[in-house]
């Protein structure tokens, strides 16, 4: 599943072991989920997506929700 | 929150927490090989005689499912005090390990199968072994493939 978590991390100029102390996970589990390693659990997608302020689906973004939006815009 | 969770957090979600857990599975390795070519060099053991067999099928039927039973209540703590990451890999690894202790459990119970790979009995050191091993092996290659 690709991400933004990488961007986001950027913008607000956070090392990855300060975004594992916020999201209360080690620097291991940001890590692997920034490559595409690991998708988090949905307790950890909500701290991340309340984290940024943002909704789930504009953090994360899988294969099937490019197909529904395609198949609405289809 | 009971204070032992909270020690045990700090633990398994500290800055150390994965090289903590990577130095569990470094030593299951090396333990589990070292079981597995220890007991395949020592002699033949004898088949323990079952005294009490129906003793020992009532133990073994009720048994497990109780010991089930109460390993699945102890995991809640496991779930609560490990990092979730931490826990997929460890519980990833794991169903590799009963997966992989199965195969070989097949291999060697049957007679043309053992005949065919030269494999010998299994003895509960080797369950073991085998399970630490694969165990440990499959942590680390998730970890390196990640859990897709």
């Amino acid at each position: 599943m690709k991400n933004r978590l990488k961007v986001l991390r950027a913008e607000r100029d956070w090392s990855q072991a300060e975004l594992a102390g916020r999201l209360d996970v080690s620097r291991q589990a940001v890590n692997a989920i920034e490559t595409g390693k690991y998708d988090p659990s949905l307790p950890l997608a909500f701290k991340i997506a309340r984290l940024f302020g943002q909704a789930i689906e504009e953090i994360f973004d899988d294969q099937y929700s490019e197909q529904a939006g395609g198949h609405a815009n289809g | 929150m009971a204070a032992k969770e909270k020690t045990v957090k700090k633990i398994f979600y500290g800055r150390n927490s994965a090289n903590i857990i990577n130095g569990i599975m470094i030593m299951l390795f090396v333990v589990g090989l070292i079981m597995l070519v220890d007991n395949s060099f020592d002699e033949i053991k004898p088949i323990a005689t079952i005294t009490n067999p129906e003793f020992s099928a009532i133990a073994l039927g009720l048994g497990v499912p109780i010991l089930s039973f109460v390993v699945v209540i102890l995991s809640r703590f496991d779930r609560r005090c490990t990092e979730d990451y931490t826990f997929q890999l460890m519980a990833n690894a794991a169903l590799v390990a009963v997966t992989t202790l199965l195969f070989f459990n097949i291999i060697t119970t049957l007679d043309f199968l053992r005949d065919l790979t030269g494999l010998r009995e299994l003895y509960g050191d080797d369950l073991v072994g085998i399970t630490m091993l694969s165990w440990a092996t499959a942590y680390f290659i998730f970890q390196r493939r990640g859990l897709q």
